[in-house]
């Protein structure tokens, strides 16, 4: 197992390296000049060349992709904002626990929901609960989260007045209405997945033998049916929490989140080269952390997995003692 | 299973009632009712009801979010309300259009406008209580010569320090109003502090305002709390930058409609600059009190110079442009109605402006004269592009129906900001270009868009018209920015339709109505200054 987790340690390496080739070549030919957007449309041609000489923009592109990743690669130093001067490093730390937040928070409620939906919908296949959790899910797949967040807004912050609709100084509670309204996607999957796996899994001999053997259907259904299913909804759970991580700058533009979205984005607009790239390498690391971590889940879910990871000393050893 | 029935029914009836919830309901007015949770940085209350804390806390929302707090910083978003309240200046202007001394003591010209000495206060100390002298003031101008973020900066040509709190500045240009926007744009602050600063006061800002700065998060909001140890007599500080507000927070709102849900959950007690689509639902609410006051920067439809497009030399169709748009019909789809057509391609505000303008005819919508003008011009039936920022692409849209209604065929180019940046005064890219330009005088307005001399490629539009160009410098200097002159410029710029002031929208501020204002002062934005407005309830 640990050389497993060394070897996919490494594999980040040519992911995190790919993606920084990747994410600067695409900058670099995106149409607008950051001299031009941080001067102005009135600055002068020399104005102009001396801010692209101090950018570093008048070199050729191959000097400046090994500069840049010389700096992040060897100096670990993503560097600072052209527009804010500020450490990019250090505005990750204090903007990525928002989004985490966010997304855990956002996560736990579509999951909390989507699984009791899709294995009550899997466990009443074609009656009305299955066609009611469907609905529900393909409604959770339909609605676009900026419209349900400026209904639940409406809701819970102006009529009822019972959470806040913006900013993030009241704590967890903050993160309700955006988690909530970010959620619906991921719920709508999750629902949808489990339906679909739990399907698989309850049909399977070993779930009709625990039946017979007069194991009470509650326990079928939660400890042999659901710990089988399990797989496809880590993915799931995997995937949904890498997408939301770098794709909920509506909610928190809407909800006033500073978070890692509207950084982003909002240095995009600006053409702030450093910032897209060192917030996008960061997000590229995070994810491929989270999918290993989503393989591990395997590994402590599936004995069948941990096996795999298992040395061939162990399992020599294991067939001996066989 | 019965569980499982009744867990299904609970869902589903949840996520009814969610809905339910937030469709429809009553139709009451947005009063102001129960006090609930603190939400904002310094304590407002937040999650719930508008009614005030009493905490002495002013919270205000506006949209333009500040990420740091450098004093080197662009045009853009220099005339946000909390800019006085980080740095001071050497002038500020007044609601009057009236340039008045600020930490500058005195100053005197010579040289026909080219020169200026000035005297800054010996007394300045920053809210670090650092003494600014002479020496960091010829430092910031320095500096910002250096950074290139303000064309008028550009135009200095020496600054000389001439004692511990005199200075001397040199011109290239003695433009009319050049050197107040100067003084209005120099920011005193002291060089020790900056250079000590680990970000360049990126997010660590040592202020010179009667207040500090005691809480800051970038683009979400920044607190200000008046200082004890400012240097200034309060006597001598002009009254639009007054520090009567003892602590203030303004919280950066960039949805629209959030805007809203904040005034009305008392996140905030007032928002600066609503859109005028958010704004109109509290106009006739008696919970709350507006201010409406027009824009700075009006909306106008440039048209390109460049010899390769059809607009740049054909003055009929450019007119037959300007007579086929109707403002009014602009104003009702882009600001709700709350708006004035312009008479010239600048807003009444700029200093300059002549109020004779506006009983003129200019180019009242005629979609009949339209069609004959186009008649009488070489347009063949080509596709015009109009460019515009993406955020203006329903404006751009309206244009497009009313020039196809006389069968002109239009093509938009929506782009980012970064996009439209890089291409805009590139008139060869374009044959309308929708704009604001924001200047304080006419002069420099002019000389921002039309000076055929000002870039590589001709005037802002790419075109090189030299006799508007003579027009233009004799408004320039002190002798030459006469009514006469003015009215030449303008009536050349609107007869041969060099471009078409389309519309300026109102602003407006919008408060709860029981914060109790007394006494208020407005700034030059026509926003009511919130430092230096009375607010008893606050």
């Amino acid at each position: 197992m640990g050389r497993y987790i060394i070897k996919r340690l490494l594999w980040m390496i040519p992911i995190a390296l790919g993606v920084a080739i990747l994410v600067f070549t695409l900058m670099t030919f995106t149409p607008g000049d950051p001299a031009q957007t941080l001067l102005g449309a009135t600055a002068t041609e020399e104005d102009l060349n001396a801010k692209r000489e101090e950018l570093g923009l008048n070199d050729p592109y191959f000097v400046r992709l090994f500069d840049y990743l010389g700096d992040v690669f060897i100096r670990f130093d993503l560097g600072n904002s052209w527009i804010t001067s500020v450490s990019i490093i250090d505005t990750i730390k204090i903007r990525m626990p928002r989004t985490v937040i966010l997304t855990v928070v956002t996560l736990i409620i579509a999951f909390g929901l989507g699984i009791p939906l899709g294995v009550l919908a899997a466990t009443h296949q074609n009656k009305w609960q299955d066609s009611v959790s469907m609905v529900l899910a393909m409604i959770g797949v339909a609605i676009p989260n900026f419209w349900l967040a400026l209904l639940l807004v409406v809701a819970f912050s102006v009529k009822l007045r019972w959470l806040p609709a913006m900013g993030i100084e009241m704590g967890l509670i903050s993160y309700i209405l955006p988690a909530l309204s970010n959620c619906t996607g991921a719920l709508a999957n999750c629902a949808r997945q489990t339906r679909s796996s739990m399907l698989d899994v309850i049909r399977a001999d070993y779930i009709t033998t625990a039946r017979s053997k007069g194991v009470p259907e509650r326990s079928v259904i939660y400890k042999h049916a659901l710990k089988n299913a399990l797989i496809p909804i880590i993915t799931a759970a995997g995937t949904a929490f890498g997408r939301l991580l770098g794709g909920a700058m509506i909610i928190e533009t809407i909800f006033d989140i500073p978070g890692m979205g509207t950084y982003i984005i909002g240095s995009l607009n600006n053409r702030d080269y450093p910032v897209v790239q060192g917030g996008t390498i960061f997000l590229a690391i995070v994810f491929s952390i989270l999918m290993l971590l989503v393989d591990l889940l395997y590994a402590a879910v599936d004995p069948r997995i941990k096996a795999q990871y298992a040395s061939s000393k162990k399992r020599k050893k294991v067939k001996a003692n066989a | 299973m019965k569980l499982r029935k009744a867990l299904s029914i609970v869902l589903a009836v949840l996520m009814l009632v969610s809905v339910l919830a937030a469709c429809g309901g009553e139709k009451t007015p947005n009063t102001p009712d129960t006090p609930n949770t603190p939400s904002t940085p310094d304590g407002g209350n937040g999650g719930g009801g508008a009614e005030k804390t009493g905490d002495g806390v002013l919270t205000v929302g506006y949209a333009t979010v500040i990420d740091s707090m450098t004093p080197f910083r662009s045009n853009t978003g220099q005339d946000a309300p909390y800019m006085t309240l980080l740095f001071e200046s050497l002038a500020v202007l007044n609601d009057q259009s009236e340039y008045v001394k600020w930490a500058a003591k005195d100053y005197t010209t010579s040289d026909g406008g080219f020169t200026y000495d000035v005297e800054i206060y010996d007394n300045i100390t920053d809210s670090a209580g650092n003494h600014i002298t002479a020496d960091d003031i010829v430092w910031f101008l320095e500096e910002t010569i250096k950074a290139a973020l303000k064309p008028d900066f550009s135009k200095i040509e020496s600054v000389t320090k001439t004692g511990d709190y005199t200075f001397q500045v040199k011109l290239s240009s003695n433009m009319v109003g050049l050197f107040d926007s100067l003084m209005k744009h120099t920011f005193v602050i002291s060089k020790a502090a900056y250079e000590a600063s680990k970000d360049g006061f990126a997010t660590e800002c040592v202020t010179t305002s009667a207040y500090k700065v005691t809480g800051f998060e970038a683009s979400s909001y920044i607190t200000f709390e008046k200082r004890d140890d400012y240097w200034q007599d309060e006597s001598l500080v002009p009254e639009c930058v007054a520090a009567k507000t003892p602590k203030i927070t303004f919280r950066f709102i960039t949805e629209a409609s959030q805007m809203g849900t904040a005034l009305e959950t008392g996140t905030v007690d007032m928002v600066i600059d609503m859109p005028s689509a958010t704004a109109v639902q509290y106009l006739d609410n008696s919970a709350y009190s507006s201010w409406e006051s027009p824009n700075m920067q009006g909306w106008t439809l440039f048209f390109s110079g460049a010899d390769s497009r059809p607009v740049a030399n054909d003055v009929k169709l450019r007119q037959a442009i300007c007579t086929a748009i109707d403002p009014q019909g602009l104003i009702t789809a882009i600001a709700s109605g709350h708006g004035s057509p312009m008479y010239d391609v600048c807003p009444p505000t700029a200093i300059g402006y002549n109020p004779k303008w506006d009983s003129e005819d200019y180019y009242n919508y005629d979609e009949d004269a339209a069609k004959a003008l186009l008649a009488e011009s070489d347009y063949a039936g080509q596709e015009l592009e109009i460019l515009c920022g993406s955020s203006n692409q329903r404006m751009a849209e309206v244009i497009q129906g009313y020039l196809g209604a006389i069968g002109i065929n239009v093509k938009l180019n929506a782009l980012d900001m970064a996009q439209l940046t890089a291409i805009r005064l590139d008139g060869t890219k374009y044959d309308m270009f929708i704009n604001t330009i924001g200047a304080t005088t006419l002069a420099n307005h002019w000389s921002i868009r039309y000076d055929p001399n000002a870039y590589a490629t001709g005037d802002g539009t790419s075109r090189h018209d030299y006799t508007l160009g003579e027009m233009l410098y004799k408004t320039w200097t002190v002798d030459g920015y006469t009514e006469e002159n003015i009215d030449e410029v303008h009536y050349y710029i609107k007869d041969n339709a060099i471009a078409y002031g389309l519309f300026n929208p109102q602003r407006f501020t919008i408060w709860r109505s029981d914060l109790g204002i007394e006494n208020t002062v407005y700034d030059y934005a026509g926003w009511p200054s919130v430092a230096a407005t009375t607010f008893t309830n606050a």
